[in-house]
């Protein structure tokens, strides 16, 4: 792990263990893990957020979805690993030293996304989050929280349990349907 | 001085449990031997009354005392312990159990079968049984004499804490002595220096009594270890007589320790294999964390080895090595807190087959081994049941009834027998009965009406037997309370599968069955042989290989142009490419059958070839869930993680045959079940010479 994921994996942590004086002080503004992929910069909400490591292996997992990228050794779990741009139907690239791993834990799972690179921890308003426009039928906007500017830019804030969800990594019940028709 | 009791609540519930344990098995062993240890069921019984009456346990308390009493005329000879006397205390055992259930969840206890056992055991006693009081001895025919008896009673300061009272043991001891007490008071303190917790009296007491001293030192029995008690005869009224009867005793039982003085080794025996409660999620996450080191231990290992000069740093070396057998005799040891004796499912078994020989007129002989083959918990857990099953089935369906037995010219008196042992990396568990055995005929018959084989097949035995695995097949004659109705079979068999296990059955008709359950020893690790397929490596379970080979091109033959089989002495095994089975991004790997290794593995005795790129080796790895953090798999039972770090994946065979024979829309078994008996039938050993089969089914493979 490089000094750079070392020094945010540090803030990630700060921030969640601080959160809960600051929440009470002004509970409108929540901090987000910011990430780029592609040109665009998305942001999760950071207590969701375990983690970031580098890109390493991952062992291929047999008949996945193609946005699985495999599975990864995290201290001792066993973690899937779920490739964004895939997920979002994006144009493919090489990983290079900057392509990163962000460990969410979503509803008790542990799962590594596969995004360009990392930016920072962001402080969100909540008076500054815009709705999501209705893209219509070609994406999926179902898991997107809502937009909000910062500075030049427009975070996009996904919501990855809903993320998740559609990812058939959750829906485990129907999965199991599934099955057994 | 006030101490919540309350908190000890649950930890003598859990003793009574076991109490009652002992007490069971002592009955079944004295209506087996015919030679009771009384004195070890009393004691067992005596100990749930007390501790029951200490906690305010009063419905307990009051019912154990009628069993108590029961027990107390058997000892005294007044009543003889017969088949209706044994029915009713192991009943009475029951409604115990049911009373410290009940006790244990907060709720009202079912009194309904309480009050029946209450009524036959009263019956038992002539019906005077009076509530609190213990039948004295005076009462006792055969002895008249009476002694007297000195007792220096100097408790350990904490005694009290313990939660005993002096004055109930002296309470006791008036019932069945009279006791003159003079109370010693030079240790008690200036009241300013006294610890309220702590007891700083001790009391002599003189006792006249006809009870013998073993009476006597039961007053004692909770206080022994938390106090200093000399007992000292002083006068022997009638000594001969009291003697005497000590003495016949003792030859009677010669075997087996009677009283609480020879007692005593036993008890601190017992002192050293004592035991601690601790919490299994507590255990799980110990062994998580020790598998953890060991691959870190590995991955050191590999780091230091590839970046230091090996020469000139022997000693960092050799550290490594020792800290590598240290961690991996840490986790040997932490996997062995997991393991219990069998005999913690063996236990229940004697009680049950009593129970159901009787109801169905049988006599049988149970016969256990002494169940200390030990298991991983969980899989002891599981596999209780099942053995419950077979036994059962064993008693209603495998053992005739006496007259029958008698007509086949066999003892009258069938034999049941429970072995436990290990070979190799497992457990094996033999269910062996020496009843009318299993009829082939008449299973093949039933499985041809079922629709479930063809009527010209032709099976081997062991394969018309496993039949009897499927959902609804049954040949009992008629359904029984006891078995028959056909299911349960099948869920033993699942029950055995799910825990990697596997089930033979041989038998032979007249003579008997036996059933012989083979199981891992735990369910966390497993031994398995690292494959490579492209980029991938599969880990497959030792267990089922039965061996390797480098496979000949022309070894190699198609059916309906889909299924690869294999041709090995004789056989067709069909053959499965990891690499389709299981496609991955990068699809690498071997194509070409001559370069790669074909695996052969038996699953519940279908033989499938797995082709893979290499062989990487044996190792024994830790299985890691899929499901925690993914979805399961199909074909794959978990993940572990290798030594340099990175995740392999552990095949799940029969899941993967499943899975194949699903997406082929072929049953594999069929083909693995064809023989072929041609020409060259005699054994080739040289897998270079042709074999090529004259089958109209097969043709030569064209996709090689």
């Amino acid at each position: 792990m490089n000094n750079e994921h070392q020094k945010l994996n540090k803030e990630i942590e700060l921030n969640k263990f601080g959160l809960d004086d600051e929440r009470e002080e002004n509970e409108k503004v929540k901090q987000y893990l910011t990430f780029q992929v592609a040109d665009e910069v998305y942001g999760v909400d950071i207590l969701k957020v375990q983690e970031i490591r580098g890109w390493s292996h991952a062992t291929q997992m047999p008949n996945a979805p193609e946005f699985i990228r495999g599975v990864m050794n995290l201290r001792g779990s066993v973690v899937p690993i779920l490739d964004i741009r895939r997920r979002f139907d994006m144009e493919e690239v090489q990983f290079t030293p900057q392509t990163v791993i962000i460990v969410v834990n979503v509803q008790k799972r542990t799962i590594g996304m596969v995004v360009d690179a990392v930016s920072d921890v962001a402080d969100i308003s909540m008076d500054n989050i815009r709705e999501s426009p209705d893209f219509g039928a070609s994406i999926d906007s179902s898991f997107i929280e809502g937009l909000s500017p910062q500075g030049e830019d427009m975070v996009i804030l996904i919501n990855v349990d809903a993320m998740m969800k559609g990812s058939d990594l959750i829906k485990l019940d129907e999965i199991i349907e599934e099955h057994e028709e | 001085m006030s101490i919540d009791i309350s908190q000890f609540h649950e930890t003598f519930l859990e003793e009574a449990c076991e109490h009652l344990r002992d007490f069971e098995t002592g009955l079944l062993d004295a209506e087996t031997t015919g030679e009771a240890d009384l004195d070890s069921i009393f004691r067992a019984a005596h100990s749930i009354k007390g501790g029951a009456g200490t906690f305010g346990f009063d419905e307990i308390a009051n019912f154990t005392h009628v069993v108590e009493s029961v027990l107390q005329n058997a000892r005294d000879g007044i009543l003889t312990l017969n088949e209706k006397v044994v029915t009713e205390l192991l009943r009475s055992i029951d409604v115990i159990s049911e009373l410290i259930q009940a006790a244990k969840e907060s709720r009202d206890p079912n009194i309904q079968i309480r009050d029946e056992v209450y009524e036959s055991l009263s019956a038992f006693m002539g019906g005077n049984i009076k509530s609190e009081d213990k039948p004295t001895q005076e009462n006792k025919p055969k002895n008249e004499g009476f002694s007297l008896f000195n007792v220096d009673f100097i408790p350990d300061p904490h005694m009290a804490q313990t939660g005993n009272d002096t004055l109930n043991i002296i309470r006791e001891l008036q019932e069945i002595a009279t006791v003159k007490i003079t109370c010693r008071i030079d240790n008690v303190p200036l009241l300013h220096e006294m610890n309220e917790h702590e007891i700083y009296l001790s009391w002599l007491l003189e006792l006249e009594t006809s009870s013998p001293q073993e009476l006597l030192e039961e007053a004692f029995m909770f206080v022994e270890d938390d106090s200093t008690i000399t007992f000292t005869k002083i006068a022997n009224v009638d000594i001969e007589k009291v003697e005497n009867d000590l003495a016949e005793d003792k030859a009677e039982k010669s075997k087996k320790p009677t009283g609480v003085k020879q007692n005593k080794p036993a008890h601190a025996a017992k002192a050293e294999t004592a035991f601690i409660r601790v919490a299994v999620d507590k255990v799980d996450a110990l062994i998580n964390m020790v598998g953890e080191l060991v691959t870190n231990n590995a991955m050191l290992e590999l780091q230091v080895k590839k970046s230091i000069d090996i020469e000139e740093n022997q000693k960092m070396l050799s550290a490594i090595d020792h800290m590598n057998s240290h961690t991996r005799n840490l986790q040997e040891s932490i996997m062995a807190i997991r393991m219990m004796p069998l005999e913690f499912a063996f236990s229940r078994f004697p009680r049950m087959v009593r129970d159901t020989a009787q109801k169905l007129n049988k006599k049988i002989n149970f016969i256990t081994n002494d169940g200390q083959t030990e298991l991983d918990r969980t899989v002891i857990e599981k596999i209780s049941d099942p053995l419950n099953h077979l036994i059962r089935n064993a008693i209603d369906h495998g053992i005739e009834s006496p007259e029958d037995r008698l007509a086949a010219g066999k003892v009258e008196e069938g034999r049941i027998e429970l072995v436990a042992f290990y070979r190799g990396g497992n457990v094996v568990i033999d269910i062996i009965d020496d009843g009318k055995g299993l009829d082939s005929e008449a299973i093949f018959k039933k499985a041809v009406d079922k629709g479930l084989v063809d009527a010209n097949a032709h099976l081997t035995e062991s394969d018309i037997f496993k039949f009897i695995f499927h959902n609804g097949f049954s040949t009992a004659q008629a359904v029984t309370d006891v078995s028959g109705r056909g299911v349960g079979m099948d869920v033993v068999a699942k029950n055995i599968k799910a825990l990697n296990g596997s089930i033979e059955i041989s038998s032979e008709k007249g003579q008997g069955t036996k059933f012989s359950i083979s199981l891992p020893l735990t369910l966390a690790i497993v031994d398995g042989m690292a494959t490579k397929v492209g980029d991938q490596t599969y880990i497959i379970p030792l267990l089922n290989i039965v061996e390797s080979i480098k496979p000949q091109k022309d070894k190699i033959k198609t059916v309906n142009d889909n299924v690869e089989v294999l041709f090995i002495r004789g056989e067709y095994i069909p053959l499965l490419r990891l690499k389709k089975s299981f496609t991955t991004e990068s699809n690498k790997g071997l194509t070409s059958i001559t370069e790669g290794i074909a695996i052969i593995v038996e699953v519940e005795s279908v033989k499938v070839a797995l082709f893979v790129d290499e062989l990487l080796g044996q190792l024994q790895v830790v299985i890691k869930n899929l499901e925690d953090n993914y979805k399961p798999v199909e074909g794959l039972s978990g993940a572990t993680i290798l030594g340099d770090g990175t995740v392999a994946l552990i095949v799940d065979l029969q899941g993967l045959v499943n899975m194949s024979q699903r997406l082929n829309k072929f049953k594999l078994k069929e083909i693995g079940k064809h023989h072929f008996y041609g020409e060259n039938h005699e054994v080739q050993t040289h897998e270079t010479e042709s074999l090529i089969p004259s089958s109209q089914q097969l043709q030569e493979s064209e996709t090689l």
